[in-house]
């Protein structure tokens, strides 16, 4: 009984990240430009990702550890895919940035669907400035 | 006189190799004690950098921020995968800028990494204090002049933005 209601968790949380990583390639396909891919890609990846590797630290520690009664081996496993989940979290948003930026660098323009003025135009605030010419 | 750096520097990187290795006999143990005191008096100074204010406040500060980033987070991925997935595909990006009031490297770092992370928005470029967002839609870009991330991240670093 606890260990198939362990499996269906597992199973549960690779299917959610699997709908994530999936949601992210199609819309890496869809977007129109290099910038919008950007977001499709490197974010959906990072919740699909955690996702996934929380139904192993899950089924580590509730199946191989308690279960099965490894539980020491288990942990350590664990502490690694953590490890692993802090790493992606860090990674994934810094070369998000270092990709964007060097497509910023070399003058990139992003894709707009309306018209630049309108669109600030729109926004509340008076903070914005009109950055997006610049490369 | 760094020796208590150097010291703190190898306890952090023998308890990773510890946790990497998960193995106990004397060859593990004792090339990964000769390993980390080589690294450790090696490059000691980069992990301990001039001096640090309120270092252990900022980490618990940091900590505490971590479940509302992981909010955030889920709350972009739904967002994102939204977007794609909808047949209308909701879209209508632009490059904006925003000049920001923090001050440290380590602030505007953890700024725009949370930038990235969150909500529909990609940081491009940080020219001095100005950040290059690109933004996929306007409601976004919207969410992230309202100031509510920056005011949690000057609060972790003890910086003044009012």
């Amino acid at each position: 009984m606890f260990d198939t209601i362990i499996i269906s968790i597992v199973i549960l949380l690779l299917l959610i990240g699997l709908f994530f990583t999936v949601a992210g390639t199609i819309g890496f396909v869809r977007f129109p430009d290099f910038y919008s891919r950007m977001h499709a890609t490197g974010k959906c990846d990072t919740l699909g990702e955690g996702l996934m590797l929380l139904a192993l630290i899950i089924y580590m520690i509730g199946y191989e550890g308690i279960f099965k009664g490894d539980l020491v081996h288990a942990l350590f496993i664990s502490i690694k895919i953590i490890l692993l989940i802090l790493f992606i979290l860090l990674a994934n948003p810094t070369s998000t940035h270092a990709i964007a930026k060097a497509a910023h660098d070399v003058g990139l323009q992003p894709w707009k669907k309306t018209d630049e003025t309108q669109w600030m135009n729109d926004m509340e605030t008076d903070e914005v400035t009109n950055g997006g010419e610049t490369g | 006189m760094n020796i208590k750096y150097i010291f703190i520097t190898f306890l952090i990187l023998f308890t990773f190799w510890i946790l990497l290795s998960a193995h106990f006999d004397i060859l593990h143990v004792g090339s990964g004690i000769v390993c980390c005191a080589i690294v450790a008096y090696a490059s000691h100074d980069l992990l301990f950098t001039g001096t640090q204010n309120h270092g252990l406040t900022k980490t618990t500060r940091f900590i505490a921020y971590l479940p509302w980033l992981t909010y955030q987070i889920v709350i972009a991925n739904i967002d994102v995968a939204r977007r794609a997935l909808s047949p209308s595909m909701p879209i209508d990006p632009h490059i904006f800028t925003f000049k920001t009031k923090l001050k440290s490297d380590v602030a505007r770092t953890a700024l725009a990494n949370s930038i990235t992370l969150t909500p529909g928005t990609v940081t491009v470029d940080i020219i001095d204090d100005v950040f290059y967002v690109h933004a996929i839609a306007k409601e976004p870009a919207e969410d992230l002049l309202e100031g509510t991330m920056e005011r949690k991240v000057a609060h972790i670093f003890m910086e003044d933005v009012t």
